[in-house]
């Protein structure tokens, strides 16, 4: 294999992949980036068998050819390349890579293409298309709510679980719940009724490197799924076990309902999210809500604070206290001014949305609180 | 001669393969009727009875009720994701399952 090359290309390649290098040292070869020259390209691969990128960048092939270079070196070196012509080649002999750059030549041992794991080709039991934008958007929506706790795997992830041609977004840790909905185009004439848990480090890795504006092909069977445009690919196992009936969890009937600006609330519960509980770091919030008025107070050792907002109300007057993250989380994502919060008492849960889109939902329990 | 003897046989046979098929076409007439007539019956049901049996499923249905809501309000899971394991805070799908309950 002999290339030539840019800085640049060779950052963006390392980059895409650099989060699916295994970080374990079980498997030496896992820890290094698949570099193939074919075609006028050059292909990195990485993967730690849990989850495996792909992607490719222009250059100049004098020779075709694979090889598997040791991601910490290969990366650190590329950084610290001066901005010139690059150019890569392999020696077989010494399994080692040839990097010339202006007067100057670094060698880097490595290991031989073939040995490394071949990211497989999905056939699929679905396919559909979804345009980039909105997939990430889906993401960023609803990836907060995922469980960071490792013994309930299932929360770990988000749910794909497609109905026809709606593809619903759902994720929670069990206090709260975030679901987004959104139409796909499906390549197949099947009616799907499919329930997928997606890792959620694919699903944030896809919403950093996802990029081109030609829509995203998804497909996958049971265990696996991938994501592709022309130049990136991403491939992940899926975890195993049933994500539970979510809709079940969203209540019927409502007591109350509030009409608030967003960026006022956001502002006031970022202040009163500063007094956090010195024990398990957590910060109430307490919301009052009487006439077309909403109180917010917290309170900790350190201080308090206590603010009214004007808001729309209907409903009766309540009392009901929030973790503040989990209501800034959303807050956070929320781009439509006036957010809609249905209440359906003090000890069950809020169902936030926004006020002109039906195709996001957010729930969150209270908590109790002995004051 | 000896073919004669068989068609015989095989008339015999078949005369009494279609006394067997007429037999089981009645037993299968009265079974009919029998069902038919117990289907009666179980719907006939008294409305003292039906009251009874009633109650029965609603004071079973209420004590698990109480049961559950009892555990889940000393601190442990209910939904069928996480059963009797301890739980922090309150859980979505532990309120959803008492609520739908």
């Amino acid at each position: 294999m002999k290339i030539i090359t840019t800085k640049e290309n060779l950052l963006y390649g390392i980059q895409t992949v650099q989060k699916a290098i295994s970080t374990k040292n079980t498997i030496p070869i896992l820890s290094g980036i698949l570099l193939k020259a074919k075609d006028n390209r050059l292909f990195f691969s990485a993967t730690d068998l849990e989850i495996g990128i792909q992607c490719s960048v222009p250059v100049q092939t004098l020779s075709e050819g694979e090889v598997v270079l040791p991601a910490r070196y290969f990366s650190e070196l590329v950084r610290k390349l001066p901005e010139t012509k690059i150019t890569l080649e392999y020696i077989p002999e010494n399994i080692e890579v040839k990097i010339n750059y202006g007067d100057a030549e670094v060698n880097l041992k490595g290991w031989p293409g073939e040995e490394f794991p071949v990211i497989p080709e999905l056939e699929g039991d679905y396919s559909f298309e979804i345009q980039p934008i909105l997939l990430k958007n889906m993401i960023k929506q609803t990836i907060f709510a995922v469980s960071i706790d490792d013994t309930r795997p299932i929360f770990t992830g988000a749910l794909f679980h497609i109905e026809e041609d709606i593809l619903n977004l759902v994720t929670t840790d069990t206090h709260r719940l975030a679901w987004r909905k959104a139409k796909i185009n499906l390549l197949n004439e099947n009616k799907y009724d499919l329930n997928l848990i997606i890792p959620s480090k694919t699903l944030n890795e896809l919403a950093r490197i996802i990029k081109e504006d030609e829509p995203i092909l998804v497909k996958g069977d049971q265990n696996q799924i991938s994501f592709q445009t022309n130049e990136t690919r991403i491939i992940s196992r899926l975890i195993e076990g049933k994500f539970p009936n979510y809709k079940q969890v969203i209540p019927n009937n409502y007591n109350g309902l509030i009409r608030v600006k967003t960026k006022t609330l956001q502002s006031t519960l970022e202040r009163a999210s500063l007094f956090v509980n010195e024990k398990d770091g957590t910060s109430i919030v307490k919301l009052v809500i009487k006439d077309q008025t909403l109180n917010i107070s917290s309170k900790s050792d350190v201080g308090k604070v206590d603010e009214n907002i004007p808001i729309f109300f209907e409903g009766q007057e309540i009392e009901i206290s929030f973790n503040a993250k989990y209501l800034l989380d959303v807050l956070k994502i929320i781009e439509e001014e006036d957010l809609i919060i249905n209440l359906t008492g003090s000890l069950s849960p809020a169902i936030l949305q926004t006020a002109n889109h039906d195709n996001f939902i957010y729930l969150i329990l209270p908590l109790r609180t002995s004051a | 001669m000896k073919i004669t003897n068989e068609l015989i046989a095989l008339e015999k046979q078949l005369r009494e393969m279609l006394e067997a098929l007429q037999d089981l076409k009645r037993k299968a007439a009265l079974l009919e009727e029998e069902n038919e007539r117990l289907k009666r019956e179980r719907c006939a049901c008294s409305e003292e009875k039906k009251q009874k049996v009633e109650e029965n499923v609603k004071k079973i249905q209420n004590e698990g009720f109480d049961n559950l809501a009892r555990l889940y309000n000393e601190g442990f899971h209910i939904c069928h994701f996480h059963f009797g394991q301890a739980r922090e805070g309150d859980c979505l799908f532990c309120m959803g399952f008492l609520r739908k309950m």
